[in-house]
């Protein structure tokens, strides 16, 4: 008996095409931070072309034979922007609204975040147009598959790294792992990162982003001659990033004088007890802060978290949460990004107008990507760290980049956002001229 | 697939009667709710019944729970649409720093709901409509899975138009790259 097929392509739903602008301006935003670093640099011309377009993007088709038996085929990108420094490294995403501007973004943000913590990597993204919800574990799983063999063409552990993004998790980095094994026919391990530790994975990673957060708020305190033990933070967002800066930070001395969640926030002048706020939030069966109480604690809800009396804010919530309304309002003389675009441009220039040091999110959550980079040199010696040796070089590379960036802000005189920027572009460009141009 | 009820599975108590909103029918779309979301995670998650369902939330397997939240998400944000004619859209989104970091978290059983509603505007009805349909899901869902001490399963924002295009608090998240939210309902 003949069997129907039945092919159904998933089409881009019209809500979505208002977003692409959007993605259109993204795209060009990106272009124009780079025109403006590119001038500031006074780059050449001819290397300041190469870095405005991706040097390679791939778009495929990747159909699946769902659970009910009929087949959707959706569509999948890997935009790579740069391999000028190393490899090509970035996250892929699964996405209904993923697209080839917000991709090609993407990847021309990963190439700056690399070059900024001085990690031998250049910057590419990849992502598949689904809505991962509506599909099954297996449909899952057959998917990422197919995408990982349309894409296998160009990615490799010397070509380009893939890793977990916005709705992909260690479970797809295994099955990517197991899809280029299998195709290959040999173990290969370090074709992605973020895997589960049993396949590969590096320990450390968990706290990797905040822990960079908090090493990068304790460099900073020593540039501002303020010791741990006289700083008052405040931390906005106690997720994975915000509740690990804020548990480092504590330890190290830092009095952490207000933490909030998205049920509302904790305040208290003299210090909150985070070993006691950490307890609750293990215990809560939503991992929350609500319902914490001891002697002398507040509450008090993120917009008052924001302008509380301290010397270091931390937003690592969400973004735009520091915006041109309340930036005058914010008492910080010191903000260190958690979050990625936790400041609205406009906010940022207020900011700067007032004084406050803003350490970018560029640098300051860079701590997932190198301890990625620690995965990928594991895997590729096939020997593996004890979590104290990732945490130490995490320190080392946090520390020296930090550094770094502050001392070319200082020499030329611009705020820590544009000198990261700058020192990242003038790291791509100087690797592109010292390779010449093939042939 | 076993189709029960989830008014036999638990003893759903009443919404607190202090409360400053009640809608006519709170429980019953609360157990609506839990049913067709339930139904959903177990297509999804591949398991046989509601009640295998059930048993996997109780003992915290991360992927189930994952399902069951798309799918709350799903019917919560259908029965608010339907409720109340403001609203224009309704989002689920992962909630932390970066979203290369949500996946390094807590476990997804650890996770509330997390909802942005697009209304025309911000109404002290759209607000009392969403904390009494939370306050109904939590008691339905604290008996189901055996947590007791749950207070919240909903992390609903509103916003309106002004907030959407000036690109401000979540209204910012909707054209956002970096947690970006997916939509679960329109109108």
């Amino acid at each position: 008996m003949e069997r129907q097929i039945d092919v159904r392509t998933k089409q881009v739903s019209p809500a979505f095409v208002v977003r692409d602008t959007a993605d259109q301006d993204l795209w060009a935003t990106v272009l124009n931070q780079l025109d403006d670093v590119a001038e500031n640099l006074q780059l050449d011309s001819g290397i300041h072309a190469i870095l405005r377009q991706p040097e390679r993007e791939l778009t495929v088709s990747v159909p699946v034979v769902m659970d009910d038996g009929h087949i959707e085929v959706f569509t999948g990108y890997r935009i790579q922007h740069s391999s000028a420094r190393g490899p090509c490294k970035g996250g892929i995403r699964y996405h209904p609204a993923v697209n080839l501007n917000e991709v090609r973004a993407l990847a021309a943000l990963m190439t700056w975040k690399c070059a900024v913590v001085n990690i031998p990597y250049g910057g590419a993204k990849g992502g598949v147009q689904c809505e991962p919800g509506e599909l099954s574990q297996d449909e899952l799983c057959r998917m990422t598959r197919r995408f990982t063999a349309m894409i296998m063409p160009i990615i490799g552990s010397r070509r380009d790294i893939p890793a977990p993004d916005v709705n992909t998790n260690p479970q797809v980095m295994a099955w990517i792992t197991d899809t280029v094994s299998m195709l290959e026919r040999k173990t290969v391990i370090d074709i992605v990162t973020g895997k589960p530790i049993p396949l590969g994975g590096s320990k450390g990673r968990t706290e990797a982003t905040g822990r960079g957060v908090a090493i990068t708020t304790l460099e900073l305190l020593k540039r501002q001659g303020i010791a741990p033990n006289d700083a008052r933070v405040a931390v906005q967002g106690y997720g994975n990033v915000g509740s690990h800066a804020a548990t480092i930070l504590n330890g190290m001395g830092c009095q952490i004088v207000a933490v909030s969640d998205v049920t509302g926030g904790l305040y208290k002048g003299d210090g909150l007890d985070i070993s006691g706020i950490n307890k609750h939030v293990t215990a809560h069966p939503k991992g929350l802060l609500e319902g914490y109480g001891a002697p002398g604690v507040e509450q008090i809800d993120n917009d008052e978290l924001l302008t509380s009396d301290v010397d270091v804010l931390i937003p690592a919530a969400l973004e735009h949460q520091i915006r041109a309304d309340n930036a005058d309002d914010i008492r910080a003389s010191m903000i260190v990004e958690g979050a990625n675009g936790p400041t609205t441009r406009e906010a940022d220039s207020i900011l700067g107008e007032r004084g406050v040091v803003v350490v970018p999110d560029i640098l300051a959550n860079a701590g997932g990507v190198v301890v990625s980079y620690f995965e990928w040199v594991q895997d590729l010696q096939c020997y593996f760290w004890d979590e104290k040796e990732v945490n130490d070089n995490l320190k080392r590379i946090m520390v020296r980049s930090f550094k770094e960036v502050w001392d070319f802000s200082q020499e030329k005189d611009v705020p820590l956002r544009l000198g990261a920027y700058m020192l990242a572009v003038d790291r791509v460009a100087n690797a592109v001229k010292s390779r010449g141009v093939f042939p | 697939m076993s189709k029960v009820s989830t008014k036999e599975r638990t003893k759903t108590t009443a919404v607190d009667t202090a409360a400053p909103f009640r809608w006519p029918d709170a429980n019953s779309t609360a157990e609506l709710v839990l049913d067709e979301g339930l139904a959903f995670c177990a297509r999804k998650a591949g398991l046989d019944s509601v009640e295998s369902v059930i048993e996997s939330l109780r003992q915290g397997e991360s992927t189930v729970h994952q399902y069951c939240r798309y799918g709350l998400a799903k019917k919560v944000a259908e029965s608010i649409g339907q409720l109340d004619e403001n609203v224009k859209s309704v989002y689920t989104l992962d909630y932390d720093a970066t979203p290369q970091d949500r996946c390094f978290g807590a476990d997804d059983q650890a996770s509330l709901i997390h909802l942005i509603v697009w209304a025309g505007r911000k109404t002290d009805a759209l607000d009392a409509l969403v904390k009494a349909l939370d306050r109904a899901l939590v008691q339905a869902y604290a008996e189901l899975v055996n947590v007791p001490q749950l207070t919240h399963l909903l992390d609903v924002q509103i916003v309106d138009d002004a907030d959407v295009e000036g690109r401000r608090g979540y209204g910012a998240l909707l054209s956002s790259i970096h947690n970006r939210p997916i939509k679960v309902w329109a109108r």
